[in-house]
């Protein structure tokens, strides 16, 4: 009787924490249903007074579509440049051993630097360079992102397969490269992905050097969300229709990866 | 010589990489020293001047930055603290109440959602939650008979809306973070606790916490790295006020750079920031060494 009752407040707390994570969620969602007038009303509607998808083709038109496009430029080039440089680097680290230890987690603590101390120096050689505003600048710094993090997965990745092979595979005659593209690369290939998505989400959610790097051409979704402020105050149905764009693709990619989840958020500390 | 023609093969597919992370990375952080000892006014670069330590000990001497280090420290440590308390509950809860079987499936989705939100977004949506009289906040708690707050508009609680978006959102990663280290203790040791008839309690005090102690550094270190970086949801959020009551280091010295155009001035205090990041990554590799020997 009691270990029932314990039993049931255990889940009863599960299902509060549940919720509290999720409303949110639910909250930006439903806010993207309801007409302008709708958001200040009291008591506030917790259930969308209709279904609409209208707010999100206006955000859309109104530069959403523009930034959901170079949002996906910059994010792929990124993650492609980031993946297959990281997997070439991590495979030298975890293979060669160069510089031990602590060259690859230099490499890694690019990653924990605060931006700020980069950003400026970085804005005065975009400027100098005339990238100010072009997909070129926005897609090396969040390299300086992405990159480490690649190379420090990779590393870690390759280090998990078992030598023998390819071992195995040099005795029976193949090259070096031969072995890094015919056998490590495939069997790291469930490390690849999982790398390359995360890259895709880091890069996809990144806010300052866009904001800074950005003037018009180049704009991304996080920078014109965080925009919908200062053109007409805060339209709350299109910014939400914005928001709602930029959290499906990362929600869909989380799922795919979740099993490589804390594996990747902590930098592959805790696998 | 011998060494570079042994490991060319290495050598070449580590050159790119290195490469760009020198031009985006060593050489933005050398400049960001370099001009730290320069009185620079971003408009009028040609009139930069040397002016050596005076960035820093103006820096030193202002109760702005002293405030923005306070704030940044309540902010890092409130947040992390409920963050580690709320983490470590729940993950405790779901390893008791699922053995880790395959339940897992089950509640992994549904909160691992907020660590992927990005923080702009986090942000706005929790402006919408907070607005002072239609925010279904300020309505759920009308019916305990608390408020209505005004949240991010005033001084006295804005710090507090930021922390509460920031347990919101990095919650989730504690737990399943810790849920892990949980998981890799040998099942054993809890049936040999439970045969002895330990508690609850016991089996967190004697066994879970001494086995996970390197998790938890883990996260920790990560969290309190984040939490330096922090901008995004500050800049949606609150904008470093009302008056400088949320305005953290990060913040500070980016409106130094980018709204006063005090260059100079904004990279010595980055400067001083990542010192402070040295500080906590070392520690980081500290953690991460032992386990790889």
């Amino acid at each position: 009787m009691s270990k029932n009752l314990t039993s049931y407040i255990k889940y009863f707390i599960i299902f509060i924490a549940v919720l509290f994570f999720l409303f949110p969620i639910y909250w930006m969602f439903i806010t993207t249903m309801k007409p302008q007038l709708e958001v200040m009303y009291y008591p506030p509607l917790f259930i969308p007074p209709e279904f609409t998808i209208k707010y999100y083709i206006e955000a859309f038109y109104w530069l959403g579509g523009e930034a959901f496009k170079n949002s996906l430029i910059i994010t792929t080039c990124t993650t492609i440049i980031a993946t297959v440089l990281g997997c070439m680097a991590g495979y030298s680290f975890a293979r060669y051993k160069i510089g031990g230890f602590h060259l690859p987690f230099w490499v890694l603590s690019i990653r924990m630097m605060p931006p700020v101390a980069a950003i400026v120096p970085l804005f005065i050689l975009m400027f100098k360079l005339k990238l100010i505003d072009t997909h070129l600048a926005i897609i090396i710094t969040h390299l300086l992102v992405t990159l480490p993090f690649a190379i420090w997965m990779m590393r870690g990745f390759f280090i998990d397969l078992p030598l023998e092979i390819e071992e195995a595979a040099r005795v029976d005659g193949c090259s070096k490269w031969q072995v890094l593209w015919r056998i490590a690369l495939p069997l790291a290939a469930p490390g690849i992905a999982v790398t390359a998505l995360f890259c895709f989400i880091f890069s996809w959610n990144e806010f300052v050097f866009a904001l800074v790097l950005s003037r018009k051409e180049a704009i991304t979704l996080p920078v014109v969300i965080a925009g919908t402020r200062t053109q007409f105050g805060i339209h709350w149905p299109i910014m939400t229709a914005m928001s709602a764009m930029s959290c499906l693709p990362v929600f869909f990619l989380a799922l795919v990866a979740q099993k490589y989840l804390v594996r990747g958020m902590t930098l592959g500390a805790v696998k | 010589m011998n060494w570079i023609r042994k490991n060319i093969f290495g050598l070449g597919l580590l050159a790119p990489s290195i490469i760009i992370l020198f031009v985006v990375s060593i050489f933005p952080m050398i400049y960001t020293f370099y001009i730290s000892f320069f009185n620079y006014y971003l408009p009028r670069p040609n009139r930069a001047y040397f002016i050596g330590f005076e960035n820093y000990i103006e820096i030193l001497k202002d109760g702005m930055f002293w405030l923005a280090m306070k704030n940044t420290a309540i902010f890092m440590i409130s947040s992390i603290g409920l963050q580690f308390i709320f983490g470590l509950g729940l993950a405790i809860l779901f390893y008791d109440e699922f053995r880790g079987r395959s339940a897992k499936a089950f509640y992994l989705p549904l909160i691992l959602l907020p660590m992927m939100v990005a923080p702009v977004v986090v942000g706005y949506v929790f402006r919408l939650l907070y607005l002072t009289e239609w925010g279904p906040l300020n309505y759920l708690l009308g019916f305990v008979g608390l408020g209505p707050y005004s949240w991010t508009a005033s001084a006295s609680t804005s710090l507090l809306s930021l922390v509460i978006a920031d347990v919101w959102q990095w919650t989730p990663f504690v737990t399943l973070v810790l849920l892990t280290g949980i998981l890799s203790i040998s099942s054993e040791l809890f049936e040999a606790a439970d045969l002895d008839g330990a508690n609850l309690w016991q089996k967190v005090r004697y066994i879970i916490l001494p086995l996970i102690t390197r998790v938890i550094a883990v996260v920790v270190l990560i969290r309190m790295l984040d939490s330096l970086r922090e901008l995004d949801k500050v800049y949606i959020l609150t904008q470093g006020g009302p008056g400088t009551s949320t305005t953290l280091v990060t913040f500070w010295s980016y409106l130094n750079g980018f709204k006063y155009f005090k260059v100079g001035y904004a990279a010595a205090m980055s400067i001083i920031l990542l010192i402070v990041t040295i500080i906590l990554a070392t520690g980081m590799a500290k953690v991460l060494h032992k386990e790889e020997k």
